[in-house]
C-alpha cells in the first residue's frame, strides 16, 4: 500500500472509531467471527471511554457540576470535535474549557468554560517540571543599585486563569471536602495557579498583583515591574517566595541592549 | 523614585531573609531528596488511571453513545450555584 493508501487508511479507521462511521474501513477488515461494523463498534467505544475518563480525571469538579450523563455526553462529543494529538493521555483536554464555552446545551452555565480552564491549569500544574529554585543567597549578593533591574523567572507549573465569574469559589466549594456551595456569588476571579511540595494550588489575585506577575512573566525587571510604589509589594514579593512561585532571577548586563516595552 | 527605590529594596530584603531560614527553599517543588523518586500526578490522587479494564469494560458494556435530551441536562452540584451567580454589574475599565 502506497503512504497516502496508508493515511487514507488510517484517517478512514479513526473516523469509525471517533465518530462512529465504520463504513468507509469496514471493507478492509477481514471476516470472521462478529461483522466488523460490531468490532469496530466496540473498539471506538473503547476509545471513547478512555478518552472521556482522562478528561474525568482532569475535570473532577466539572464533573461534579454537571453531573456523570451530562459529563460524559459532553466530553464524547469534544473527544470527537478535538481528538487527541499526544500518545500520552494526559496531555488530552487542553480544550476542553474553549469547546464547552461553544456548547450549546451549557449556556444557562456560563461559568463552567472557565472552571474547565482553571482545572486544566491545576491539571498541568501537576505535570509541569520543577524549573530552577530562586537562589536567595545569589540575590543576597546583588548590589543594591542593580535590585531594580532584576528579572525572574516563575516555576514552571505557574499560571494564571482570568474570569468574569467567581470561578475560584465555585472551584473551592466542589473539592471533595466541600458540599458544593460557594462562599460567595459575585466576583471576577483571576486565578493564580502552581504547585508547591507536591500540591496544586489555587488563590485568587488583585488586579495590581495580576499586573505585577504578567509584567514580569513579560520580562520587565522588578522596578519597572512594581508600577507605582502604592501598594504593598514587599509582602506580596515574599509570598510569591515563600510559596515558592518564583523561579530563578537574572541581572540585566548593563550596556546592553534595553528591554523591549510590551 | 527614592521611595520606589526603598520598596524594592525592603522586598528584596524579605525574600533574602526566608532564604536564610531555608523556608523558601523548600516550598519550592524541586528535585527529590536522594534515595526517593518523584511522580507526577500523584497530586491528583490516582483518577486518571486511563486504560484500566474499569475503562475498557465500561466501552464494552455501553449499548452506544446516542445522544439523548436527558444527557443534555446538568444533575450535579451546579443546582448548588442555580442562577445565583452573578456576572460582574458593568464591565471594569
Amino acid at each position: 500500500m502506497s503512504a497516502g493508501g496508508l493515511r487514507a487508511l488510517q484517517e478512514a479507521f479513526a473516523r469509525a472509531v471517533l465518530d462512529g462511521d465504520p463504513d468507509p474501513v469496514a471493507a478492509f477488515i477481514e471476516p470472521g467471527g462478529e461483522e466488523a461494523k460490531r468490532r469496530l463498534a466496540i473498539y471506538g467505544r473503547a476509545v471513547t471511554a478512555n478518552l472521556v475518563g482522562a478528561l474525568r480525571g482532569a475535570h473532577p469538579v466539572v464533573l461534579r457540576l454537571v453531573g456523570d450523563a451530562y459529563f460524559h455526553e459532553a466530553a464524547s462529543r469534544y473527544a470527537r470535535a478535538d481528538p487527541p494529538r499526544s500518545g500520552d493521555l494526559n496531555r488530552f483536554g487542553s480544550g476542553f474549557g474553549a469547546f464547552l464555552e461553544g456548547y450549546e446545551p451549557a449556556a444557562a452555565m456560563p461559568w463552567l468554560a472557565d472552571v474547565a480552564r482553571l482545572e486544566w491549569a491545576c491539571h498541568e500544574a501537576s505535570m509541569a517540571g520543577d524549573g530552577e529554585p530562586l537562589d536567595f543567597e545569589a540575590l543576597a549578593h546583588v548590589p543594591l543599585e542593580a535590585q531594580g533591574e532584576l528579572r525572574f523567572s516563575f516555576h514552571p507549573s505557574v499560571s494564571v486563569v482570568k474570569s468574569a465569574w467567581p470561578i475560584l469559589a465555585i472551584w473551592e466549594a466542589n473539592q471533595p471536602d466541600r458540599e458544593g456551595t460557594p462562599d460567595r456569588d459575585v466576583g471576577e476571579d483571576t486565578v493564580l495557579v502552581w504547585r508547591e511540595s507536591g500540591t496544586v494550588r489555587a488563590v485568587a489575585l488583585s488586579a495590581r498583583e495580576v499586573a505585577f506577575i504578567e509584567a514580569l512573566a513579560s520580562g520587565l525587571g522588578l522596578d519597572e515591574a512594581a508600577g507605582e510604589p502604592d501598594w504593598d509589594l514587599p509582602a506580596f514579593l515574599e509570598q510569591l517566595a515563600s510559596h515558592g512561585v518564583l523561579g530563578a532571577f537574572r541581572r540585566e548586563i548593563p550596556g546592553g541592549p534595553p528591554p523591549i516595552s510590551p | 523614585m527614592n521611595s520606589k527605590r526603598n520598596l524594592i529594596r525592603s522586598a528584596l530584603a524579605g525574600v533574602i531573609a526566608l532564604g536564610v531560614g531555608s523556608a523558601g527553599a523548600q516550598a519550592h517543588d524541586g528535585p527529590a531528596p536522594a534515595g526517593k523518586e518523584k511522580c507526577y500526578g500523584i497530586a491528583k490522587k490516582g483518577q486518571n488511571d486511563c486504560g484500566t479494564a474499569t475503562h475498557a469494560c465500561a466501552g464494552l458494556a455501553k449499548k452506544d453513545n446516542q445522544p439523548d435530551e436527558w444527557k443534555l441536562v446538568a444533575k450535579g452540584t451546579c443546582e448548588k450555584l442555580g442562577g445565583n451567580l452573578k456576572a460582574p454589574a458593568a464591565p471594569k475599565k
